[in-house]
C-alpha cells in the first residue's frame, strides 16, 4: 500500500481507539468505491493490524459474542468523494436515542492505479514520462549531445521547453518561444523530429543544436510548412493511431485508440497486420487511460509510441511511452 | 521558365500536403469545423445586456450560459468570447457566430442558433425529429425521452430538492417527524422515473463520499411518535413554486406521506419568493463546486439567499477534512431546518451528430466552443438552419 494509505489507516485506528475502550470487536467491510477487491482487502487487513496494535481483539467477521465477551461490531465502508478515497468506520450508538451512530472518517487523495498486464501475443506497457496542466503536442526523451545527460523536450503551441532531471523530477532548463499565428487552432498539431533535426507546430519550424536541446530558434513559415504526419489509412476511421517499428509473428504492429470523442476515458489497443492493406487484428489487452488519447506518434527505432492523454479526472495532459512487446 | 517549374513544383507539394492532411483528417477522429448547432431552451431571455436585471432566477441562469458563449469567463468584454452575436430577437431567437479571433482558438461550429421559450414537450419532440441538436430536459422526462429514441446526456446528481423550514423553532421536532415520514424512494422511482437519488444529506455521495451515512428510509411509526409529542398539534403549510411541475408533484406526494404519519400538512402553490403564510418551502439548490468543502459552503450560501438565514455562519474552510465536512453536515441536519429529499441530475437531449459535448460540472457553463458536428453520421441529411 502507498505510504499515504498506511498513514490514513493508522489515523483511522487512532480515531476508533479514541472513541472505544479496548474490547473484542468484529470488522465488517463494504467497498462502494472504485477500488478493486485486492486493495479493499489490503486496507481491511491493515486496519485490523492497527486495531490490534491498540489492544483491540479482532474476531473474525460474523462471530457472535455474549455476556462479558460481548463483541462490538464495526462497519468499515470504503467510499470515495470527488477528489479522494474516503474510509468510514461506523461505531455502534452508545445511546439508542441518538439520531445517528458516530462515524470516524479519513480520506486519502486518489492515486492512479494502473495495470499494464497483457498475456496474449502483444503486451503493451506504459511509462508516464511527464504531465502538465497545459496542452502539449509532442514530447521526446533524448540526451544532450555533448554531456549525454538525459533531456526531455516538450512541444507546446507557444513554446518548446527543455527539461533535465533533478532530484527525480524534471527541471526546466530553457523554453524557446514559438511564433504565434494570428488565429490559433482549437485542434493544434505539432511534432518533434529529432532525426530531421526540427520541431514543427502550426506554421512554425524550430531548429537547434545538440538534439534540439540548445540554441533552439523558431521561425514562422506559414501554414504550408507544417509537416503532416504519415497517415495510417485503415479501417480504424474514428481512432488515432500509428504503425510502429517491430514485427510480431511476422506481422507489423500498430497501436490505435478507442473511438470515443474527447469527453471519455480511452484506451490503446495493439493490432497486428500482414500488409498495409490487410485488416488489423487486435492482439493482447488494451491499456486504459482516464481520458482521451489526443496524439499517438511512432517512437523512432523502437517498438513503441509516444501518446499524449488528457486525463479528465485531474485535468492534466500526460505523456506516455507505450511499448509493445511480442510474447508467446 | 525554370522559376515557373519550381513554382509549379512548390504548388504541387503544397497540394500533396493538403491532400495528405485531408486523408489524415478522414482517417482520424479529429474534430470537424463547420455547421450550425441548433439549441433550444425553455427559458425566455428578454435581454442579453448585462446591465439589465433578469426577471427570474431561471432567466439569470440562462443568461449566464449565453454570457459564457459571448464573453470570456462570463465577464462582459466585447468580442472576448468564443462566439459573437449575429442576430437577436428578444425572447425568441439568438444567433451567434464563431469568433475567428477567439484567444483559445476558433470554435468548431460556425454558428449557434438558440431558440427560447420552447416547452419541455416541444423540445423532446424536436430532438426526436432531429429539428434541434441540444436541449436541456426536465429530469423527470429523461426516461420518457430516451424511450422515444432521444440521445440523453446526464450529469452526476448536482441539484438538491429540499424542504426548508422558515421558522427555526418549528423545525426541530416538526422537521424531524416530517423527514421520517417521507418515502424518498417512491419519489425517485415514480415521480422521477428512477432518475436522481434519494437524499438524507446535504451533499451527494459522489462529492462527499459520506452521504450513505444519512438515512433516507421512512420510519412512519417513529414519525407518528414524534408528532404525538407536539402539543398543541398544528397545521403545517408547505409551499412550492407554482411554475415548477416537479416541485408540485413532489409536494403533493410529501403531503400524502405526512398524512400517513398523522401530520396535518397541506401544499400551497406560491411564487418563487418567500411567503408569510408558509411554514416551509420546497426549494431547488444547485451545487456550484465539485469538491465537498467548497460545495457545502456554496450550498449554505444558496440556502441563505432563499431567506433561511444564518447558514453562512456554518461555512468551513476550503481545506476542511472529510470528517469536518461530515460533522458540519450532521450538525446542520440535526437542526432539521433543512430536510433533504432527492438529488437531481442535469439532463440534456442531443442529436446524433453532436460530438465533444460534456454535461457541465457544477458551477460550469456549456462548453460549446469544443462541440463539433459529425455530419458524416446517419444524420447527414439534417439541414442546418442557416
Amino acid at each position: 500500500m502507498p505510504k499515504s494509505w498506511t498513514d490514513a489507516v493508522a489515523q483511522l485506528a487512532d480515531k476508533i481507539a479514541a472513541s472505544l475502550s479496548p474490547s473484542r470487536l468484529t470488522l465488517e467491510t463494504k467497498n462502494i468505491s472504485s477500488l478493486d477487491a485486492s486493495y479493499a482487502s489490503a486496507v481491511e487487513l491493515a486496519l485490523e493490524g492497527e486495531l490490534r496494535r491498540h489492544s483491540f481483539q479482532v474476531a473474525p467477521a460474523g462471530s457472535q459474542g455474549a455476556g462479558p465477551l460481548q463483541l462490538t461490531q464495526l462497519q468499515l465502508t470504503l467510499a470515495e468523494s470527488a477528489d479522494a478515497y474516503v474510509w468510514v468506520v461506523e461505531i455502534p450508538k452508545k445511546d439508542p436515542g441518538e439520531i445517528s451512530a458516530p462515524a470516524v472518517i479519513v480520506s486519502v487523495p486518489k492515486t492512479a492505479m494502473s495495470d499494464g498486464s497483457g498475456v496474449p501475443s502483444l503486451a503493451l506497457e506504459t511509462r508516464l514520462v511527464w504531465k502538465q496542466p497545459d496542452r502539449f503536442l509532442d514530447f521526446v526523451l533524448t540526451s544532450d549531445a555533448s554531456s549525454r545527460d538525459p533531456r526531455l523536450l516538450v512541444l507546446e503551441t507557444s513554446q518548446i521547453a527543455v527539461y533535465r532531471p533533478s532530484d527525480s523530477q524534471w527541471q526546466l532548463v530553457v523554453a524557446s518561444p514559438v511564433p504565434q499565428n494570428a488565429i490559433p487552432s482549437r485542434d493544434p498539431q505539432g511534432t518533434i523530429d529529432l532525426k530531421g533535426g526540427y520541431a514543427a507546430v502550426a506554421g512554425s519550424r524550430c531548429a537547434g543544436e545538440s538534439n534540439l536541446t540548445e540554441n533552439v530558434h523558431c521561425t514562422a513559415l506559414g501554414p504550408a510548412a507544417m509537416p503532416v504526419p504519415a497517415a495510417d489509412i485503415s479501417s480504424r476511421a474514428k481512432s488515432v493511431g500509428t504503425r510502429i517499428s517491430g514485427i510480431c509473428g511476422g506481422e507489423s504492429i500498430s497501436l490505435y485508440t478507442g473511438e470515443g470523442d474527447w469527453t471519455r476515458a480511452d484506451s490503446i489497443q495493439g493490432y497486428l497486420t500482414k500488409t498495409l492493406t490487410s485488416p488489423l487484428t487486435p492482439s493482447g489487452s488494451a491499456i486504459q487511460f482516464d481520458g482521451p488519447v489526443m496524439y499517438v506518434k511512432p517512437e523512432p527505432d523502437a517498438s513503441a509510441a509516444r501518446a499524449i492523454v488528457h486525463n479528465l479526472e485531474t485535468g492534466n495532459y500526460e505523456a506516455y511511452l507505450v511499448t509493445a512487446t511480442c510474447g508467446h | 521558365m525554370r522559376l515557373t517549374l519550381l513554382r509549379r513544383l512548390a504548388a504541387t507539394s503544397v497540394a500533396i500536403l493538403c491532400l495528405f492532411a485531408a486523408v489524415h483528417a478522414r482517417a482520424s477522429r479529429r474534430p470537424r469545423y463547420g455547421g450550425t448547432l441548433r439549441v433550444e431552451m425553455g427559458t425566455t431571455v428578454t435581454s442579453v445586456d448585462p446591465s439589465v436585471p433578469s426577471s427570474s432566477f431561471e432567466e439569470d441562469l440562462a443568461r449566464d450560459e449565453i454570457y459564457s458563449l459571448i464573453y470570456e469567463n462570463g465577464e462582459p468584454n466585447a468580442d472576448s468570447g468564443p462566439f459573437k452575436i449575429s442576430s437577436w430577437q428578444p425572447g425568441k431567437l439568438l444567433t451567434l457566430q464563431a469568433n475567428e479571433q477567439f484567444r483559445e482558438g476558433r470554435p468548431f461550429v460556425d454558428a449557434i442558433g438558440i431558440i427560447m421559450g420552447r416547452a419541455a414537450g416541444d423540445r423532446i419532440l424536436d430532438l426526436e425529429l432531429n429539428k434541434t441538436d441540444l436541449a436541456r430536459l426536465p429530469a423527470q422526462e429523461a426516461r420518457h425521452a430516451a424511450e422515444r429514441g432521444v440521445r440523453i446526456s446526464q450529469s452526476q446528481p448536482d441539484e438538491l430538492l429540499a424542504i426548508v423550514f422558515l421558522e427555526p423553532r418549528t423545525a426541530k421536532v416538526v422537521g424531524q417527524a416530517l423527514s421520517l415520514s417521507i418515502d424518498r424512494s417512491s419519489i425517485v422511482n415514480f415521480l422521477l422515473q428512477k432518475v436522481g437519488e434519494p437524499s438524507g444529506a446535504l451533499l451527494p455521495q459522489w462529492s462527499s463520499g459520506t452521504s450513505f451515512l444519512f438515512s433516507t428510509s421512512a420510519d412512519v411509526p417513529r414519525a407518528k411518535e414524534l408528532w404525538s409529542q407536539i402539543t398543541p398539534s398544528r397545521h403545517i403549510v408547505l409551499g412550492y413554486d407554482s411554475a415548477d411541475p416537479l416541485e408540485q408533484s413532489v409536494a403533493e406526494r410529501i403531503v400524502v406521506n405526512a398524512k400517513e404519519a398523522g401530520i396535518p400538512l397541506s401544499a400551497a402553490a406560491s411564487g418563487s419568493n418567500k411567503s408569510a403564510n408558509l411554514d416551509a418551502r420546497l426549494v431547488r439548490v444547485r451545487m456550484s463546486e465539485t469538491k465537498p468543502g467548497p460545495a457545502l459552503n456554496s450550498l449554505l450560501q444558496s440556502f441563505d439567499s432563499l431567506g433561511s438565514g444564518a447558514f453562512k455562519m456554518k461555512a468551513l474552510s476550503d481545506s476542511a477534512s472529510s470528517q469536518d465536512i461530515y460533522n458540519r453536515e450532521r450538525e446542520i441536519l440535526n437542526e432539521f431546518r433543512i430536510v433533504p429529499v432527492v438529488w437531481l441530475p442535469q439532463v440534456y437531449g442531443l442529436s446524433v451528430r453532436v460530438r465533444n459535448w460534456t454535461t457541465p460540472l457544477p458551477g460550469k457553463t456549456w462548453a460549446l466552443a469544443d462541440v463539433w458536428l459529425d455530419t458524416a453520421d446517419n444524420s447527414s441529411d439534417v439541414k442546418d438552419s442557416e
